[in-house]
């Protein structure tokens, strides 16, 4: 056996390994939900429960609702409450994740009686983030990073709103508010790289979380079944 | 006979001098009843003292407006801090503001033509949604807009340091246009 052979073979095994290492990274789309944590903050309450508890709880149903239905997706739901204190790690950490879809949770205590779930995105100047970023660098600037997907994240938002408007027919959410979807300069949504919503449920009391962890699927599951998601990173 | 009428002329022309010259130096005041020009100017530069400012407010699901008087200024800064301290009254007289806040200062960058607010309190309550919070701002930015005072951005302060909010980015200058637009 010739030292020439051992060396091709060797080459061929590396490059067969790489290839296979490569395909496994790319063999789950991943759907980052991340419930508010508001832990050095001023919290908001509903019925004496804290945000941050109610949206830990609707994340985790939502995670093991989407997990039996849509599996060829991977979901993650950060372990810790309180986890991300820092703006720049937490982005950081979902960026570096290679993650397909971000999903910021909110809920709070209507000022009306009147239920609702508004759909928010990022969005720092009306006029000038609709212009696609054209750049040969592999640098972006951390605010102007949302531009890359800036089509593709409206088109997700409207999506899931429509679909909401689609089950506001069945008795499940006859009675909820949907505001139109906007952009704004949510600091929750800055830096991420991926296509992010933020989405707020505004309660009439604690106990109604589940009845919104049902609609939120239901939506969630349309959209990562729609495959618009899946192509990118 | 000839010296007789040159006399008369003198006295004449004497006469009408010295009444041309105590005019001039105001010895009598000659009133007329109908009004002069600059009397027209006079009253016209009264009534152009006030001008009339909407200030907008997004209650129960819609745009409200209403109609302020304000002393007329060259001063653009002067008449947006007016603008806002009224706006600010409007707002908690009609219970679109919980949380009670004065202007402290406003100043507007004359390059750029960024209005500067600096507030003595946090506008929003801890509760507060993002839709309210959001209402909130865009009703400041649509009464700046209306105004015409050339601002093309607003930079919320509290204490003269940036405002510090759990969901909404106030650590720059919102532009002028707002974020409705941008609804989908």
């Amino acid at each position: 056996m010739s030292l020439k052979y051992l060396v091709n073979v060797t080459i061929f095994v590396i490059l067969s390994l790489v290839n296979y290492a490569q395909s496994l990274d790319t063999s789950f789309p991943i759907l980052f939900i991340e419930p508010t944590t508001d832990s050095c903050s001023g919290a908001r309450t509903i019925d004496d429960k804290f945000e941050r508890t109610i949206t830990w709880q609707i994340a985790k149903s939502i995670a093991a609702s989407l997990e039996e239905t849509v599996p060829q997706w991977q979901v993650i739901v950060p372990k810790k409450i309180g986890y991300q204190n820092k703006l720049h790690s937490r982005v950081s950490y979902v960026n570096q994740l290679g993650v397909n879809f971000f999903i910021h949770l909110h809920c709070c205590k209507t000022a009306t009686s009147q239920e609702y779930v508004s759909l928010y995105h990022y969005c720092r100047n009306p006029f000038a983030d609709a212009i696609p970023l054209r750049t040969t660098l592999s640098f972006v600037p951390f605010q102007d990073i949302h531009r890359r997907f800036f089509n593709l994240t409206t088109r997700s938002v409207n999506f899931l709103h429509h679909q909401l408007h689609t089950l506001k027919k069945t008795n499940l959410s006859a009675q909820i508010l949907i505001p139109t979807p906007v952009g704004l300069p949510l600091k929750n949504l800055c830096g991420i790289n991926a296509p992010a919503c933020m989405i707020e449920v505004g309660l009439n009391n604690s106990e109604e979380w589940e009845k919104y962890a049902t609609i939120l699927s239901l939506i969630i599951k349309a959209l990562l079944e729609s495959n618009m998601l899946v192509t990118i990173q | 006979m000839k010296i007789f009428y040159l006399s008369i002329c003198c006295l004449i022309s004497a006469s009408a001098a010295i009444t041309f010259f105590a005019y001039r130096h105001k010895f009598f005041i000659v009133y007329t009843a109908w009004p002069t020009s600059t009397k027209n100017g006079a009253i016209q530069k009264a009534q152009e003292v006030f001008i009339k400012k909407d200030c907008f407010f997004f209650h129960q699901e819609e745009w409200h407006s209403e109609q302020i008087t304000l002393l007329s200024t060259d001063d653009s800064t002067l008449m947006l801090r007016t603008l806002i301290s009224q706006w600010l009254e409007i707002m908690k007289q009609e219970g679109c503001m919980k949380q009670s806040t004065r202007l402290e200062s406003a100043v507007i960058a004359s390059p750029s033509m960024i209005a500067y607010l600096s507030f003595e309190d946090i506008p929003f309550e801890r509760q507060q949604s993002i839709q309210e919070k959001w209402h909130w701002m865009e009703s400041l930015l649509k009464t700046i807009r209306e105004a015409h005072l050339k601002v093309q951005a607003v930079h919320i302060l509290v204490n003269h340091q940036s405002l510090e909010d759990v969901h909404l980015d106030f650590s720059y200058a919102w532009p002028i246009q707002g974020f409705s637009s941008n609804a989908l």
